[in-house]
């Protein structure tokens, strides 16, 4: 993902884009191990998670929204706290290389190959 | 000995009204290390959010190493100030730990080549330079709270402020980062409810009762004073 993150940059995609891209990536899996640890919770009280009526269930999904805005804060916090000014400074974008040329040349020849066949 | 932290009259109030800090008077010399002892709520936290600028003083104010905090200094206090949060989740934020470590001094202007000079070094210096292209998640507690403070030396920080540094990490962990803050130079403030890690740190403890200070003692003293011992 790192990689993929650093080709944007490169492709000059949107540095918006790229920091939505960066944290989602960072923080999914932390987001999912709350809800893991919730469902856990969850069915470890109620017996089974099929036992949970949905409007209970709705409930526990806008705690966990709670939590992932008061994660937010905190990280925003942390970032402060480090010098974050409004914008996450560029790191060393990978230079393109050989290799990416050939594999862009190959994608591009696939998809035309692909394209060109009769159906 | 200069004064790496003086706070006078620091007082704060959250916006339902709490008021959180009442008057703080404290000191803190360059090089010394004191650890901040204290129910849940009594203002320990927010002392530490005053110390780098993330929270403005109500009244009151504090000096860092000879520069108050205010709008103008933001940034030299920032640079000065390392704050090392409970949650190492909540800090390690970018995509692997050389990016992570190396945001500091890139946030203060450097040049890529010396902010990755500077983010290998705090590597090496906590021993974490063998996992400097892993993703953050990919650590265990321990590494995330190396990473962390790697994070604030490579932005050359002259005091630490740890927030709960022990909370997550098992034994093996704890006593790993002790022996890393005992290697460090650097001026340090600890939060913590860990006294045996207290008093392996330092014999200089406060203690925060309500917003204000109690009292500022050796760390024996304050536990046998306010009853402070887990078991």
């Amino acid at each position: 993902m790192p990689e993929l993150l650093a080709g944007f940059e490169l492709l000059r995609a949107p540095r918006f884009l790229i920091q939505v891209m960066q944290f989602l990536y960072r923080y999914l899996v932390v987001l999912l191990e709350e809800a893991g640890t919730m469902r856990d919770a969850a069915a470890g009280r109620a017996g089974s998670l099929r036992s949970l009526e949905i409007r209970k269930a709705a409930g526990a999904a806008g705690v966990l929204f709670a939590r992932a805005y008061g994660r937010a804060l905190a990280i925003h916090q942390a970032m402060v706290a480090r010098g974050f000014d409004g914008h996450i400074p560029r790191f060393r974008i990978a230079p393109f290389r050989t290799i990416d040329a050939f594999f862009a040349i190959c994608s591009a020849a696939v998809a035309i190959v692909a394209r060109t066949l009769p159906r | 000995m200069s004064r790496m932290v003086q706070a006078t009259g620091l007082t704060y109030s959250y916006e339902d009204g709490t008021q959180a800090l009442k008057g703080i008077d404290f000191g803190l010399d360059d090089g010394k290390t004191v650890a901040l002892l204290g129910a849940n709520g009594s203002g320990k936290t927010t002392f530490a959010l005053h110390l780098n600028g993330i929270l403005r003083a109500s009244a009151g104010k504090v000096v860092i190493d000879g520069l108050e905090v205010t709008n103008a200094n933001l940034r030299a206090i920032r640079q000065r100030v390392g704050l090392v949060f409970q949650d190492s989740d909540n800090q390690l934020f970018m995509p692997t730990v050389l990016e992570d470590v190396a945001f500091g001094p890139l946030a203060a202007g450097l040049s890529v080549d010396n902010a990755t000079e500077k983010a290998n070094a705090a590597l090496e210096k906590v021993g974490m330079a063998h996992k400097s292209g892993k993703a953050p998640w990919l650590l265990s507690a321990g590494e995330k709270k190396r990473v962390a403070i790697a994070g604030i030396l490579a932005g050359e920080a002259r005091l630490l402020v740890l927030d709960e540094p022990t909370t997550f990490l098992d034994p093996p962990g704890q006593r790993g980062l002790a022996d890393l803050l005992e290697s460090l130079p650097q001026a340090k403030i600890l939060i913590t409810h860990d006294v045996p890690f207290a008093r392996r740190l330092t014999g200089d403890a406060v203690f925060f009762s309500n917003g204000t200070i109690a009292a500022r003692d050796t760390v024996a003293e304050i536990v046998a004073r306010f009853d402070w011992s887990a078991a």
